[in-house]
């Protein structure tokens, strides 16, 4: 199936057009919204709603990009919609943690680690590598997890993100340098100690 | 070369996208730097988590999650066709099975099941004697130990 045809299916509601667009997506869409989430389970039932938001709006989509960088951009607005509507909940439960006087348990672990840089646990790493990226200002993040994760090209990301390549360069840059200057912190921390 | 050169390359020297001579610059700071080597090497060990989620692959199922519902939202009522038939379906078909598992078991208990086999013939009775431990004695202990 071209990929006109399988528009032209998912416009009529096809069952095998259904079938091709999560079949040649499933996996990259799941994917993408993990790297951003960092939770499987909100990807994959985010990965629903992405496919449901696809055939809905298809009928919208003018074919001046690919069909596969029109899904990459509707993955990203949810991904970044989820991760946002996560954020206010985590501070409102912060609150109420604030209140009722629990521990920010988790933050200080990672902050005040006992042990040497090098020998940090898997998922101490992973925890202080995913607060890092998300604490990157959302364009620099968004560059940063399509090109290093999703490993496409500056010009993709550029089509995905509606810029210029210039500013995708720029954006990713910035991204590496504060990336790099937050994780640099954080070791000479442990280091000192 | 000082530290700061270090930390603004750090993916440059991951990656290994520097020049030679600049690696070769970094390598010899690192001998003597403990606090340079220590921060490349925890940078090294967290950046390789992005690799093994790069890695990683979703749940095969979830394609069929997905199909399924997609189905439910743009054929609900092909949805409700196949379970009204199915609501229809269950009770006869559970009807039916019931009926075949009575006939099935009234036609053995006609036939009936022979466990025990009957002892036909004199030859039979005279072999499940011949089995028995009275037999073992002798006819004179046999006098001796009825006489006592």
């Amino acid at each position: 199936m071209t990929e006109n045809e399988l528009i032209e299916g998912l416009i009529r509601h096809d069952r095998n057009a259904f079938r091709e667009l999560v079949g040649n997506h499933r996996k990259k869409v799941i994917k993408t919204a993990f790297y951003f989430t960092q939770n499987m389970e909100d990807a994959e039932e985010l990965a629903q709603d992405i496919f449901m938001e696809t055939i809905e709006s298809i009928k919208y989509f003018r074919k001046s990009s690919s069909l596969s960088t029109w899904i990459y951009r509707i993955t990203v607005n949810k991904s970044l919609n989820l991760v946002r509507k996560n954020k206010r909940k985590k501070i409102f439960s912060s609150l109420e943690d604030l209140f009722s006087k629990k521990s920010e348990a988790g933050v200080q672990d990672l902050r005040e680690p006992s042990h040497s840089a090098t020998k940090l646990e898997e998922n101490e790493r992973r925890a202080l590598l995913s607060q890092s990226i998300r604490s990157l200002p959302e364009n620099q993040r968004i560059t940063f997890i399509l090109s290093k994760y999703d490993g496409l090209s500056y010009k993709e990301i550029a089509e995905v993100m509606n810029i210029s390549i210039s500013s995708v360069e720029s954006l990713l840059h910035r991204a590496r340098l504060n990336l790099q200057k937050k994780l640099a912190r954080h070791f000479s921390e442990y280091v000192k100690k | 070369m000082e530290c700061k050169d270090i930390r603004q390359n750090l993916f440059g020297i991951v990656e290994n996208t520097l020049s030679p001579a600049f690696m070769a610059e970094v390598e010899n700071h690192l001998t003597s730097c403990r606090e340079c080597s220590e921060i490349l090497s925890g940078f090294r060990q967290t950046t390789a988590i992005i690799e093994k989620d790069i890695a990683m692959e979703p749940d095969p199922f979830s394609g069929t999650r997905i199909l399924q519902q997609l189905e439910s939202a743009f054929f609900p009522e092909q949805l409700s066709e196949r379970r009204s038939y199915f609501r229809i379906l269950q009770p006869a078909l559970l009807t039916l099975s019931l009926i075949v598992a009575i006939l099935i078991g009234h036609s053995i208990g006609k036939k009936g099941i022979n466990i025990i086999p009957a002892a036909s013939s004199d030859q039979e009775m005279e072999s499940v004697r011949s089995d028995l431990f009275i037999s073992d004695f002798t006819d004179e202990d046999k006098t001796l130990f009825l006489n006592q």
